[in-house]
């Protein structure tokens, strides 16, 4: 195996990573579950979706998509997802717990 | 697409730079990257790139400059540098890390069904097989009394990994590791007056079948070493080299197979067992999931790191080496020393260079005895087996 060999081999795998990554890189990575604690600032109910505003250090607004009944002043612990929306973090939960 | 690609060729060449810069650690730059708020995708794809790639120029580092990192610090490059072989250690080397990347990745689906049986079957015995490694390390020496030398130095070593790990010193692995097998090497030199030839950048013929067995060693122990808590790739690294009988040029690639391999057996065991040995990796696992598509997505960009790094450190090493040849080789071990212990003293205040001249002195016990350089790996397995 020479040196020409070895530019060889590197710009094959340069190729073929080229080519997986344009077939199958996802518009968004899976993100990894996160979980957090605060208390609830307000609770805004819409047609599909309820928005929970609550405060950690900062106010963090979560989004959640099932039938709540948390309120006001409820110290909760939310199990979820990070998204960016309108330039803002706020989180798809999956799970709150009330505590 | 095109970002993600951006961000995989610049993560690449910048890991090459940073890769040879001692104390610049994947683990204290993945932290900064985390902090700067990109995308995550970005985030993820840029640890990974810096990561891959400095394994890669790590060979320049522990060749040329002497400062070892843990998974470098038994690789014969100083004895090939005496030969005048440094561009010959760090192509093999480099050639090893590319090997153990698309190795690593072309069996990954019996790596992810490997690594959960492996790691229910051994995860009781990890502190056993480490006792037994030290056992092995000493007895390994030829001489009675050399086998005592080795003990005192092994406990020594051990004493000292003690300290330092438990200590609130920042960058400890780097003020250890640079000591133990970096300094105590350039001080050696210069009290032996060891005369560095020119290094010739000479086009060597590299084994196919030798670089792959290597290699495929270097995976294959990964696997065993990585899913038990605390063993290292020094550690993975002695397993294969005894049991298939590597030696010198084929052990230096082996090495740089261990470095690589262990990203893609860290993201794979992420995955199965839920456990990352690899720094870059456990902080990748803090942004995104390890699912099937992001799993792919990682090891395809793997691909694309491991050419541009190999391409690019074997340029650069080649620029570098011939700007070495133009210095007086003889300062060089007196400006490398000095220039560590400055780092020493900026990373870690007083204690650095406290802790560098211990080092050095265990090291230069270590080669005044004429004992195996592998015994000071006491220093990391000692603390593990008594955590």
């Amino acid at each position: 195996m020479e040196q020409k060999h070895i530019t060889a081999i590197s710009l094959i795998s340069i190729l073929i990573g080229l080519a997986t990554l344009y077939f199958t890189l996802p518009e968004k990575f899976e993100q990894t579950d996160i979980k957090i604690k605060g208390t609830i600032q307000s609770v805004e109910e819409k047609e599909k979706f309820t928005i929970i505003s609550f405060k950690t250090k900062d106010v963090l607004h979560a989004i959640t998509f099932d039938k709540t009944k948390v309120q006001k002043g409820d110290e909760i612990e939310i199990y979820g997802r990070l998204q960016e929306y309108n330039r803002k973090v706020e989180i798809i939960a999956d799970k709150i717990v009330k505590k | 697409m095109i970002l993600e690609i951006l961000t995989i060729i610049s993560g690449s060449i910048f890991g090459v730079i940073t890769g040879i810069a001692p104390g610049m650690h994947i683990n204290l730059l993945a932290i900064l990257i985390l902090n700067m708020n990109f995308d995550s995708k970005i985030t993820a794809l840029l640890i990974l790139s810096i990561g891959i790639a400095q394994n890669f120029s790590e060979a320049i580092q522990t060749t040329i400059f002497n400062t070892p990192t843990p998974e470098t610090a038994l690789m014969p490059a100083q004895q090939m540098l005496k030969e005048g072989k440094g561009y010959c250690a760090i192509q093999k080397f480099v050639i090893g890390a590319l090997f153990g990347t698309l190795i690593a990745i072309m069996i990954s689906p019996i790596l992810y069904f490997a690594t959960k049986m492996i790691y229910d079957t051994l995860k009781e015995f990890t502190k056993l097989l480490l006792a037994a490694i030290i056992a092995i390390l000493i007895l390994k020496e030829k001489t009675a009394q050399k086998k005592i030398w080795a003990f005192i130095v092994a406990i020594l070593a051990g004493i000292f990994g003690i300290i330092v790990l438990n200590s609130a010193t920042k960058q400890p692995l780097f003020l250890m590791l640079s000591s133990l097998f970096g300094t105590s090497n350039l001080l050696n030199s210069l009290i032996n007056r060891i005369k560095i030839p020119e290094q010739k950048i000479t086009e060597e013929k590299n084994s196919f079948t030798k670089t792959t067995i290597a290699s495929l060693g270097g995976v294959f122990s990964l696997l065993i070493t990585s899913i038990l808590p605390g063993i290292g790739g020094t550690q993975a690294a002695m397993l294969p080299s005894k049991i298939l009988r590597i030696k010198n040029e084929s052990y230096t690639a082996l090495i740089g197979s261990i470095g690589t391999a262990d990203f893609i057996i860290s993201i794979i065991t992420l995955a199965t067992i839920h456990k990352a040995r690899n720094g870059a990796v456990a902080i990748i696992s803090t942004i995104i999931k390890p699912t099937t598509s992001n799993i792919i997505t990682l090891f395809s960009a793997g691909l694309i790191i491991a050419g541009i790094a190999t391409i690019t450190t074997i340029i650069l090493s080649k620029k570098i080496i011939q700007i070495t040849n133009k210095i007086d080789y003889q300062k060089l071990p007196a400006i490398m020393m000095i220039l560590l212990f400055i780092i020493g003293l900026i990373f870690s205040g007083i204690n650095g260079p406290a802790i560098m001249i211990t080092g050095t002195a265990i090291g230069i016990l270590t080669l005044t005895k004429g004992l195996h350089r592998s015994n000071l790996m006491t220093c990391l397995i000692i603390p593990i087996i008594l955590n």
